[in-house]
Parts: C-alpha cells; structure tokens; sequence
C-alpha cells in the first residue's frame, strides 16, 4: 500500500514566501514524492496570488514569465525591449518598469486561468498595419 | 542497460508523464526558478547521458537544454517503472 503525507512547500520571490502543502508519495528510498500535475497546481497557485498581490522584482518576473508559457525571447518582442533587458531585469542588474511588471502578471494569470487576453492584446498591437486605410462610405451625394 | 538504453527509457517515461519529483528537487528547482517544462525540454532534448554521482540515490545524470536554451543537469532514477527526478 503506498503511503502518502502532506508536505509543506515554501516558494520565496523577492522577499515574500508562499507556503502550501503538496500531497505526496513517502517513498523509503527517495523520500517525499510529488506527481508532476501536484506541483504544476502549486506552482499556478502560486502564481494566481502572486500576481493578484502585485508582486514586484526579479525573481517574480522570471516567475511569472515562466508561468505564462513565455520565452527570454518572446518577452523581449512582446514588451519590444532587446533580450539582453529582459535579462537584466531578470537578474536585477535593471529596475523593472511598474508596467512592465503590470503586463508580466496580466500574462502569468490569464495563463494559469487558460485565457490570453493580454496576450493577444500585445501581439496584435504588433502586427504592421497599413499605411493607408479606406473607411466605408457613408450618407450620399446631392 | 547502458546509457542510450537508459536515456530513451528516461525520455519515453518523462514524454509520458510517468515521473515524479522528490522534495530535494523541488527545493532545488525552486532556488534555480526551474519549471518543469525545462525539466521535460532537458530530458527530450539530452545531448548526454551518464552514470550519475551527484548522490547517493540517483542513476543516471542527463544534460540538455531547458526552453531558453541554457544547459542544465538532472540527476534521475528509473525505478519500476517511473523516472525519479532526484535533483538538479
């Protein structure tokens, strides 16, 4: 018979932890074990209060980027910053714009929600538009 | 089972979602802001494969990518089936 316990799992971004517990399997040999879907939901969790918490700072725009699903590279296109300043905002070599930060939890929670609201908002606020663009026609002459 | 019988099992069982994560791994993926689609990437994506010796619990080490590209090193045990993702 498997023997299973709650383990507590603390997740500290910028100075402010996050504590939950984790069912998990107590194996003799390797200890606590944890199901890939049980972190997953911790880790959204996580996410969901973070975000609606308005954290700020390095290690929870890493976070968050990553909860989003979105790459170093794709943040840069998205946020239309080089790569090398999403690096450094994710080492802490750069402050982070309070919009920027914004953005990056709009992402990271809309993600874990399965919804991509920002996420479209951004993309399509980078497709190229033409330079010139008919309206329709409206009322008549004489 | 040598070491590219082992890693093609690691990566058939990972690809199937049949691992599970001890706490000393997640601690450590936690510290390192690792998730676990670089867990997987890493793993699908392994250029090596060896005998592990980072502890005492783990087989094999395998190293690959995680999603940005970066290298990084999972230490891991098939056991009955099930890869355990010991630590990073």
């Amino acid at each position: 018979m498997t023997n299973t316990t709650m383990i507590t799992i603390e997740h500290t971004l910028d100075g402010r932890t996050f504590k939950g517990q984790v069912g998990a399997e107590l194996h003799p040999k390797y200890g606590p074990l944890f199901a890939p879907e049980a972190l997953e939901l911790f880790d959204r969790k996580v996410a969901q209060l973070a975000a609606s918490q308005g954290i700020h700072g390095p290690q929870s725009f890493r976070f968050l980027r990553k909860v989003a699903h979105v790459t170093m590279e794709e943040a840069a296109r998205l946020l239309r910053v080089q790569r090398s300043t999403v690096h450094r905002w994710e080492t802490g070599d750069t402050e982070i714009p309070g919009g920027v930060m914004e953005t990056m939890r709009a992402l990271a929670f809309e993600a874990t929600k399965g919804e991509s609201v920002t996420r479209d908002r951004l993309d399509a606020a980078l497709e190229v538009h033409p330079s010139s663009v008919d309206v329709p026609t409206f009322g008549r002459a004489g | 089972m040598d070491s590219g019988q082992a890693l093609s099992e690691i990566q058939r069982l990972v690809a199937a979602r049949r691992y599970q994560i001890s706490l000393h791994a997640k601690q450590r993926m936690i510290e390192r802001q690792i998730d676990q689609r670089d867990l997987q990437h890493a793993i699908a994506h392994a250029v090596t494969c060896g005998a592990s010796g980072v502890d005492q619990v783990s087989d094999w080490t395998v190293t690959g990518p995680d999603v940005g590209g970066e290298s990084m090193q999972v230490a891991v045990a098939i056991d009955d089936g099930v890869v355990v993702i010991t630590v990073f």
